[in-house]
């Protein structure tokens, strides 16, 4: 392992001074990629954690801030995290290229931690050797991360990528930077409401085979004998302009299930994560180099976990390919607990193997969680 | 003397003025007018304020005036028609360098390797982590290899050392380059007061067990210099 060469600036020692000068070996830098993903569209509020800002200051302080309000009622930090307000600020400091780094000397370890948010850099991230990437965002009920850019709603066509950010472009052109960066499983399920309720083109499964078992998410797997063709009139006529293909005489899979002890007509798409349309910006067209991807998403581990770590292979080897999913529905917290837990870690461990260190994020990062009261855990 | 008489009077000539440049140190300044001790510049009166600001002959800083005082010549009687060695006596000035590990411990007894002046020396620290070698005054760089264990493998650390270019502690740059050899500053020392360095500041200060303000007050300035310019 070489470094780059180092410039000192020295003085020289005379008779009459004992002045020296003081070297210290540089530390391990570590490069940490924020990947900020979108929720449904423009309109939707972002996740509320801030990094740098949040981290700065004393973890009082931040369970003070706002996330949001109910029939006007304002829920800070606090309410939602109270564990939140024990943590102690990290003083991350802006550097000239828009990033912010860490010097954690018990650690030996150098921080550098970048922000993206449009699925170009969130690719490259995952193609960056020795990074640490993790995403924020909605999962898009497991289809995987999704990306807007400059401010852009992600479009009708997230479901593909929108081609640019400008709507239902087809073909899609590469690389694109906005809708879907694809790692869930082939077929998924969505109540039929929630494609109104989020604006998208759905591309549903047309009920011709039923699909396999092997090809599904995991909430669909138990509903497969249950599936019934219906068509879009029968689902809700409002679809007919929410869907890639309207016509009113095909079928489509659907079934019904339940959601907080309500049933919902769920109904049936296609979202594979290999040869889609976003292709190359799916896990079946690359293969990340990065050492640590953490999808902090809504629960990941259950939608994400087997294509990625199964079908696709993406397994741990030594000191990389490290991956941490969460196992139920995850806010601010989970991302927020889990950045502070790897940041303030204490034991030294420069230049050696990373478990350790994910270990205690992991083990810190759900004590947290779970005192919280949050379901959510980072497996 | 610095005078001669005009028309009766002692007329006082303004002594010669040397204005310090990057790189410099008083050693070298003395050398190059001809001086064996550097101490006659800076004990001269005429020097009494730069003495006061900086302590540290070897750590001027560009734009500093340096008063040269007239040379005097040593009378030496030597009988003619033979021949006499005269020896110039020459301070001796060294590159003292500690090395210290990112847990804070000297590298003691650690191999190093200097190349000064194309010349390559080896040879080991001290208890203290301390390389310590002699350099003539007019050398302006060296570089210093250290081979140290990361984790299973090995790292190769080569530091280009800018001789005499160490600015005071009491000077932003001064400030900015001793953070950057202690680790807590990444940026250029190009003397500015920017986020990075401010940040650095607060990085050193936390460490340090002073307040966190990111403000380089005078104790924090006292505390750099002692990790820095001091054999910890």
């Amino acid at each position: 392992m070489s470094d780059p060469l180092t410039n000192a600036l020295v003085a020289l020692t005379g008779a009459a001074n004992q002045a020296i000068n003081t070297l210290t070996v540089p530390p391990e830098e570590r490069l940490i990629i924020i990947a900020e993903g979108k929720q449904f569209n423009s309109g939707d509020a972002a996740r509320p954690w801030q990094c740098p800002q949040w981290f700065r200051t004393p973890g009082s302080e931040r369970a003070k801030i706002i996330v949001f309000y109910d029939k006007g009622k304002p829920y800070t930090v606090g309410d939602i995290h109270k564990n939140i307000k024990q943590l102690p600020p990290i003083p991350l400091v802006d550097r000239p290229d828009g990033t912010f780094e860490y010097l954690n000397l018990d650690q030996g370890v150098r921080f550098i931690i970048k922000k993206v948010q449009d699925k170009l850099a969130f690719r490259d991230a995952l193609l960056t050797p020795g990074a640490h990437v993790m995403y924020d965002g909605h999962a898009r009920y497991g289809r995987g991360p999704c990306f807007g850019v400059g401010g852009l709603s992600p479009g009708e066509m997230w479901e593909e990528g929108t081609g640019n950010g400008q709507g239902k472009q087809l073909p899609l052109t590469h690389p694109n930077r906005d809708g879907i960066f694809r790692l869930g499983s082939k077929y998924i399920a969505v109540e039929a409401e929630e494609i109104k309720k989020h604006g998208y083109t759905a591309n549903l499964l047309e009920a011709i085979d039923r699909p396999k078992d092997a090809d599904c998410d995991k909430d669909l797997k138990p509903h497969i004998w249950e599936l019934k063709g219906r068509t879009l009139k029968d689902i809700d006529p409002a679809l007919f302009t929410a869907v890639r293909d309207p016509n009113p005489t095909k079928k489509w899979w659907t079934y019904w299930g339940y959601v907080d002890g309500k049933r919902k007509l769920f109904v049936v798409h296609h979202a594979g994560w290999e040869q889609t349309l976003s292709n190359p910006d799916d896990i079946g067209a690359l293969t990340p180099t990065c050492r640590v991807f953490a999808h902090l998403g809504c629960s990941t581990y259950k939608h994400n976990f087997p294509p990625v770590r199964k079908q696709k292979q993406w397994v741990r080897e030594g000191n990389e390919r490290y991956a941490y999913w969460t196992t139920n529905l995850s806010d601010f917290g989970a991302a927020h607990y889990w950045l502070q837990h790897v940041l303030t870690y204490k034991k030294f461990n420069a230049f050696k193997p990373l478990e350790e260190s994910l270990k205690y994020a992991v083990k810190q990062s759900n004590i947290m969680l779970t005192n919280d009261g949050d379901r959510c855990n980072i497996i | 003397m610095l005078g001669a008489r005009v028309g009766g009077i002692l007329a006082h000539a303004m002594p010669k003025l040397h204005t310090v440049r990057q790189g410099e140190c008083l050693s070298g300044i003395a050398r190059q007018y001809g001086f064996k001790d550097w101490t006659v510049l800076y004990d001269d009166p005429a020097n009494a304020e730069l003495k006061q600001r900086r302590p540290n002959p070897n750590v001027l800083c560009p734009g500093d005036l340096v008063a040269i005082p007239d040379p005097r010549p040593t009378l030496a009687r030597r009988a003619t028609g033979d021949w006499h060695e005269f020896a110039v006596e020459r301070e001796e000035v060294r590159l003292k360098v500690q090395l210290m590990g990112l847990d804070g411990k000297a590298l003691a007894n650690q191999a190093y390797q200097l190349t000064v002046d194309g010349q390559k020396r080896e040879g080991t620290t001290d208890g203290s982590g301390l390389v310590d070698e002699p350099v003539d005054v007019k050398t302006k760089t060296a570089e210093l290899k250290v081979t140290l264990p990361a984790g299973e493998e090995t790292q190769e650390l080569t530091w280009q050392l800018n001789i005499g270019s160490l600015d005071p502690v009491t000077t932003t740059a001064g400030m900015q380059a001793r953070l950057a050899h202690l680790q807590y500053y990444t940026g250029a020392i190009d003397g500015k007061l920017g986020p990075l360095t401010r940040g650095a500041v607060l990085a050193f200060q936390q460490c340090a067990g002073l307040d966190a303000t990111g403000v380089p007050d005078e104790g924090t300035l006292n505390e750099l210099k002692k990790q820095h310019d001091e054999v910890t």
